[in-house]
């Protein structure tokens, strides 16, 4: 008996999709993320590695009367003036306290800049995509606007934040 | 055809540099009537205005270490604003004023605070008088003239 040929037509669509199927599993292993990992207390957090434009050391912050509490100050970055927050003071949470390895992260979003200061900045790494899940349930409200996801770093647990949505935030609670 | 107000362009001013709380703040020299003592205030001490007061500094106490008094005249009546240790005076150019961070200017309570100047590259709060002058002027609280017993000498 005759052993029926696929058509040549055939053989190339199931190659087409199978070249494409590869494509698509390679892009997925490529799509990396930038994060910038840092702790606040015993927290473990990130932003996005697009949204961090640099990394200062502390120096003075200049407090300015008649803003909230969480907004600590400005400080003169090579001529530019930039404002300080303390996300722990936003959350409701005990002040962050400066010591040697504290930093001032500065993050901008849709034409926001601001500085954050932080504990200690624990690495700078690429994640693929897919390894960021949602945001726990158990989040509050308040905090999960600002909350873009979560994921698994050396043990830890990582709250990835949105900085654009951590400044809206802060303006819009006023 | 120019007219001499068009040729006129601002290079910066001339401030007054003091500092409260350890802040350092600048007020537009040309804003200023006087700078005086305390003791040089002899009636209407009620009408007195601490800064502190006019620009909330938050719940702990602020302590004046050199308390002066800077006198501002505002459409007919005088606001007695008390400052503390006036440091110096110097010309800070435009080049060197900036307007509040975005994240600031959104969440600060009152418009007093203007912008940020560089003093020998440390940031230093710019305030307006003349806006603290009118607020006080709507809520009642500037003070009339004639209220420094040494107003001629003071100004000498």
């Amino acid at each position: 008996m005759e052993e029926t040929q696929p058509f040549k037509s055939d053989r190339i669509l199931e190659e087409i999709r199978k070249r494409k199927s590869q494509d698509q599993d390679t892009q997925q292993e490529e799509e990396q993320v930038k994060l910038v990992v840092f702790t606040l207390e015993d927290h473990y957090y990130a932003l996005k590695g697009g949204d961090v434009k640099e990394i200062l050391t502390v120096q003075k912050i200049s407090r300015v009367p008649g803003t909230p509490e969480f907004m600590l100050g400005i400080i003169n970055v090579r001529g530019d003036i930039q404002s300080v927050i303390d996300i722990n003071l936003f959350m409701g949470l005990p002040s962050t306290q400066t010591s040697p390895d504290s930093r001032i992260v500065i993050a901008e979003n849709n034409g926001v800049r601001s500085g954050i200061l932080v504990d200690r900045v624990q690495d700078v790494l690429d994640m693929p995509g897919n390894a960021i899940q949602q945001p726990i349930s158990t989040l509050k409200d308040s905090i999960r606007y600002f909350v873009a996801g979560e994921f698994a770093y050396r043990h830890h647990n990582v709250t990835l934040l949105d900085a654009g949505k951590l400044f809206e935030k802060m303006t819009e609670n006023l | 055809m120019t007219t001499a107000l068009e040729k006129f362009t601002i290079e910066g001013f001339q401030a007054l540099l003091f500092r409260v709380q350890d802040i350092l703040f600048a007020v537009d020299l040309e804003h200023i009537d006087e700078l005086l003592e305390l003791h040089q205030l002899e009636v209407g001490g009620d009408r007195l205005r601490r800064f502190d007061r006019l620009l909330p500094f938050g719940s702990a106490p602020v302590i004046y270490r050199d308390p002066r008094i800077l006198t501002v005249h505002y459409r007919g009546s005088r606001l007695l604003m008390q400052i503390d240790q006036p440091e110096d005076i110097t010309f800070i150019r435009l080049e060197n004023m900036h307007p509040l961070p975005a994240l600031l200017d959104r969440v600060r309570e009152t418009d007093f605070i203007w912008g940020v100047g560089l003093v020998r590259e440390a940031p230093v709060l710019l305030v307006d008088c003349l806006k603290i002058a009118a607020a006080c002027q709507q809520d009642g609280s500037l003070a009339g003239n004639a209220i420094l017993n040494s107003e001629t000498h003071a100004k000498t």
